[in-house]
């Protein structure tokens, strides 16, 4: 069995579809398109195309083969084999998607892909330029090691992209039954808002069934709309510094740390964090909503809206 | 890089390059006009807990300035095409400088080193950059 590069034969299609939801957004108003922001989400998507060329994509395809070398069986290349690896690949998707909302390490990398304010087909294609490599070979090895052939677990990876592409868009609505399976695109857009209702929820590639597993999962609710992008948004359609505010930041915050612990948080703390606890974690973001709408929830007779 | 991988680079340049065109013909190049409610609005998203005590929008709608003396703090709302962005701060942590009617925020920002807000009239801009600096005087006359 043959596995095409399934990405790059994607991309005209991207391009089609991206224009075909601006047709929409003309015509029926619904979505939102900046072209600064756009233009900035499709240089960051062809950046991220070319970055991995520089080197990380040998280093992941050289690991995955050398794990390869010691699989504990061997997976043969059909269709039943392509589709277990989906699943289990969208599994190591979920696990390595939420560690890159937990670990400002991961975060450094994949603040990119939520600093629009904008949530369109091109926000889907605004992607980070670094960080694939050690977050590929520490989720994929396994895979391997499993026995499924690194260019299987390539093309599964490369379909699980091209289907996330789709559920970005604010056009639209709900799925119906779809909805318990699949990611779509109501469960992505609470992914990408940051109303503290919808902080680090559904991490999902293509099936929700994660999240609502592992209790991450948060329904798109009518009465708070999204709002989209990240808790201190980005005052620059600059692509070097889209792509690099938050490395710069984390070094900035590693130069001033007073001992390893703080240097230790953080790199590895949770995105906000600080030793003396004066920046706002999500946790804390989540915190305070809940603290500051208690009085109008215990007044309306509510629950808790969180059901994270 | 191969030859191939030179033709699929060139390719994804003249789609990107096409779509930004597309967006442009389509009118998607817009810039947002900060009035009250809208910086208002913002602010009450971004940072609940702060009490905008007074507030000055720029006369040129690109940012607005606000204080919560009881807090000690100060905000600055910008514009980002047709998007707003925040930044919450000490006051007197920041630089802040008037010059005629530009008063200038320096934010220890990597994506934003600064914010001009522009002043009806020279008496504000001054007035709202010694605020800025002036937060240990502010604080004491805010506390109840």
């Amino acid at each position: 069995m043959q596995f095409p590069d399934a990405v790059q034969t994607a991309v005209p299609f991207f391009g089609l579809f991206v224009v075909i939801e601006m047709i929409a957004w003309r015509l029926t108003g619904r979505g939102r398109y900046e072209t600064r922001d756009s233009a900035a989400s499709l240089a960051m998507g062809l950046g991220s195309q070319v970055a991995p060329l520089f080197g990380g994509a040998a280093v992941v395809g050289a690991a995955l083969v050398g794990a390869y070398q010691y699989r504990l069986f061997t997976v043969p290349n059909t269709l039943w084999a392509v589709v277990l690896c989906f699943v289990l690949d969208d599994l190591r998707y979920y696990w390595w998607h939420r560690w890159s909302h937990e670990i400002r390490w991961f975060w450094a990398s994949h603040i990119v892909h939520h600093s629009s304010q904008h949530y369109n087909l091109t926000t889907a294609l605004r992607q980070t330029w670094t960080g694939q490599i050690l977050g590929s070979i520490i989720t994929k090895a396994p895979l391997a090691l499993l026995g499924f052939h690194p260019a299987m677990i390539v093309f599964v990876g490369g379909l699980n992209l091209i289907y996330q592409f789709w559920i970005h868009t604010e056009m639209v609505g709900r799925l119906g039954p779809l909805e318990l399976v699949l990611n779509t695109p109501s469960h992505h857009r609470v992914h990408h808002a940051t109303n503290p209702r919808y902080l680090d929820a559904n991490y999902a590639g293509a099936l929700i069934i994660w999240d609502r597993m592992f209790g991450t999962f948060v329904e798109e609710v009518p009465e708070e709309k999204p709002r989209y992008g990240i808790v201190k948004n980005l005052g620059t359609f600059n692509p070097l510094l889209i792509s690099f505010h938050e490395w710069i930041s984390m070094a900035r915050d590693l130069k001033s740390a007073r001992s390893w612990r703080e240097a230790l948080g953080y790199l590895f703390g949770p995105p906000g964090w600080s030793p003396d606890g004066s920046r706002l974690t999500s946790a804390l973001i989540k915190e305070r909503w809940r603290r500051m709408s208690a009085p109008s929830k215990e007044a309306a007779g509510g629950a808790s809206p969180v059901t994270a | 890089m191969s030859g191939d991988e030179l033709a699929q680079l060139g390719l994804a340049v003249a789609v990107t390059l096409a779509l930004i065109g597309v967006s442009a013909l389509f009118g998607a190049w817009r810039s947002i006009r900060i009035d009250g409610p809208a910086a208002r609005d913002r602010l009450a998203f971004d940072e609940p807990d702060f009490t905008i005590d007074d507030m000055m929008v720029g006369i040129d709608g690109r940012s607005a300035v606000a204080v919560d003396r009881g807090k000690g703090e100060g905000a600055v709302v910008f514009a980002l095409g047709d998007s707003l962005a925040t930044r919450r701060f000490r006051l007197g942590a920041l630089g802040a400088a008037a010059a005629s009617t530009r008063l200038r925020i320096s934010l220890h920002d990597v994506s934003r080193r600064e914010v001009d807000v522009l002043a009806p009239d020279v008496e504000s801009a001054a007035e709202w950059a010694r605020r800025m600096q002036a937060a240990p005087l502010e604080r004491r006359d805010a506390v109840p």
